[in-house]
């Protein structure tokens, strides 16, 4: 009797575990509480470095704007904080797919504004980003990249 | 005093009980998060649009009959069923509910097929039940849908097959059989498999569908070669159709066609046996030996040592019951037929897999792979249980390693499918810019209607971003 239980609770008690530990996953979910779904809520950088385009296109399409800076938090792009707006966090990620979303999703950019941006992207030698950034050059732009500096350390 | 038998019976119960309510827990928390998983686009939005080009279930059928290399009519009659069923709304409803409902059955009558009797067997079904859901190939059922997941189909299909076997019989049992192998062969090409269950097991004397039922799947299995090969002459796949993975490296079409196209078999060969170590041994994944070449690489991560050592345990008892069968020669014990019918249908399915090797394909071999774990596990437990006390804290602390394995696998179902989620959100950001680029965005106000819809629905899906999960979960659950 002893050595059954013995090998039953050896095989079955981390099954078992799993088992209590999903019933309590599905009970926090009736609330409204699942552990593994639930969003932590982000701003446009935060989500544009993040490389979460599904937020960014709903972020914009609810009005805002990708022009504007906005705090990205420690340890989720650098160490530190970091102020820049979600043009300038695709291009500090390295994610030419979220630029493209983010250019085809708002207004397209001014000559001033797309300078900035390819500047930016030059100086991280990405790319990518480059090749989409040329897609959405306005017709008056021309590049002029003396004083650019990333506005991120 | 309670008799003997009144006793032996309540334990019995007990002991399904018990594993029927983790698989109830279990199948619930998968089915959740396959609710909230957004419709996908990746070969799904196609099917979609021409489920609602199209003016009816009929037509949508005896259209997919003249496609060539495959024959498989049902699934888009299904797919345009469902779309209808959705009234124009409810895609996701229709389909993820479709999805989940299909994976509760699944989980279901993997249970119902176990012979738990006691609570040593209770035990094993309790791990079965996690090399079931831990292994990769259970993956397979769950992060994608074409809008529907048809390996789960044939998945679901194979294990009622299965259970028709372990019934009293009758003729609507074989009827039964018969629609099934029907369903299942003008879905998907693995749908064939039903005839190789029923056929196995009533060689093995699990005759729950007679001989006069299996007379009549061989008619049918007999009947779709004939229309496909001779009546529709749909032929087979190209070695040029897909990207395949050739032990350390991935190969596009043109480069299998350069090395294969003289002598197909060794390209054959490769993805039967690559399938068949892929179930046996987590490795290879879709024909490429990652973790090998992880390892080569110097950077293998938790996660291929914790599927490729769970899998090669798992797989060692089996042998070792394998060998202390051949060695007694005992007769068969229900499980132990079962543990045969698994042995057929992995080599079954792994020679379907021919042509192409991917997880998916293989997944329902991944079935029954945790069918015969059931039976080692079983087999295990009571050789231990019979021997002394160190054999048995010996055997105990050996299952205690192997379960926390395999539950840790899988506990990450979870943690893939909601990576799955968002890759599947972010695929709708993106739709507009890839489709125009390609030159395949629609034109006509129906397809934009049902697009924007769809990507309305998924845009607003609250889908957690994996990349601000704890970094241990990318490490020990992969993706």
């Amino acid at each position: 009797m002893v050595r059954r239980l013995i090998l039953v609770v050896a095989s079955a008690a981390p099954a078992a575990l799993l088992g209590v530990m999903t019933a309590g996953m599905l009970l926090r979910a009736v609330f409204g509480a699942h552990p593994l779904w639930r969003s932590e809520p982000v701003n446009l950088s935060e989500a544009a470095a993040l490389r979460d385009q599904a937020t960014v296109v709903q972020l914009i399409r609810r009005g805002e704007d990708p022009y504007q800076r906005r705090e990205v938090r420690a340890d989720l792009l650098f160490n530190d904080r970091a102020e820049l707006t979600a043009f300038e966090a695709a291009i500090a990620a390295g994610r030419a797919e979220v630029m493209e979303v983010i250019l085809f999703a708002s207004r397209r950019p001014a000559p001033a504004e797309w300078n900035q941006l390819r500047c930016l992207s030059k100086l991280e030698e990405a790319d990518d980003i480059d090749e989409v950034l040329e897609r959405y050059k306005p017709e008056s732009a021309v590049l002029e990249c003396s004083g650019v500096t990333r506005p991120w350390k | 005093m309670i008799p003997a038998g009144v006793e032996t019976a309540r334990e019995t119960n007990r002991s399904r009980a018990a594993v029927l309510l983790l698989a109830g827990v279990l199948a619930a928390a998968i089915a959740f998060d396959l609710w909230r998983m957004p419709v996908q686009v990746t070969d799904s939005l196609s099917e979609l649009l021409d489920a609602q080009a199209s003016p009816s279930i009929a037509s949508s059928f005896s259209h997919a009959l003249t496609t060539t290399a495959y024959l498989r009519p049902l699934r888009i009659a299904q797919i345009k069923a469902l779309f209808d069923l959705a009234g124009g709304e409810h895609y996701r409803l229709a389909y993820r509910g479709f999805h989940a409902l299909l994976i509760v059955l699944l989980i279901w009558l993997f249970v119902r097929a176990l012979p738990i009797e006691s609570p040593l067997d209770a035990a094993a079904a309790a791990l079965a039940l996690t090399v079931f859901t831990g292994l990769h190939t259970f993956l397979g059922f769950l992060r994608e849908a074409f809008p529907i997941n048809h390996f789960l189909e044939i998945a679901v299909l194979v294990m009622g097959a299965l259970n028709l076997t372990l019934s009293r019989g009758g003729w609507l049992i074989d009827l039964l059989a018969g629609i099934m192998f029907t369903c299942a062969a003008l879905t998907l090409e693995s749908g064939v498999l039903i005839w190789i269950v029923i056929a196995t097991a009533w060689i093995l004397g699990l005759r729950g569908v007679s001989a006069r039922g299996l007379v009549f799947l061989t008619a049918l299995l007999a009947g779709y070669f004939v229309l496909r090969f001779w009546y529709l002459d749909t032929g087979l796949p190209s070695l040029t159709e897909r990207t395949s993975g050739f032990f350390l490296e991935r190969l596009e079409p043109r480069e299998i066609q350069q090395r294969f196209g003289d002598r197909r078999f060794v390209f054959y060969a490769y993805n039967v046996g690559a399938s068949l170590l892929s179930v046996l041994f987590s490795e290879p994944r879709d024909g490429l030996f990652v973790a090998t070449r992880a390892w080569r690489q110097g950077d293998v991560h938790p996660h291929a040592y914790l599927t490729v050592l769970s899998s090669l345990a798992m797989t060692t008892v089996m042998g070792w019951a394998a060998l202390a069968w051949l060695r007694t020669r005992a007769p068969l014990t229900r499980s132990g037929r079962l543990a045969v019918v698994a042995i057929v249908v992995l080599a079954a399915n792994a020679a379907l897999s021919f042509s192409y090797t991917k997880d998916d394909i293989i997944a329902v071999a991944g079935v029954f792979y945790a069918i015969a774990a059931f039976a080692a596990l079983r087999s295990m437990l009571q050789v231990a249980q019979a021997g002394g006390v160190m054999r048995s804290v010996v055997v105990a602390a050996a299952m205690l390693a192997l379960a926390s394995a395999w539950t840790m696998r899988s506990s990450g179902v979870h943690h893939v499918m909601n990576e799955h989620a968002f890759r599947a959100r972010n695929d709708w950001a993106e739709l507009p810019i890839r489709w125009q680029q390609e030159g395949r965005w629609p034109k006509d106000a129906a397809s934009l209607a049902l697009i924007e819809r769809l990507r309305d629905a998924a845009l607003d899906a609250d889908v957690p971003n994996p990349q601000m999960a704890p970094e241990w979960r990318g490490l020990w659950y992969g993706d």
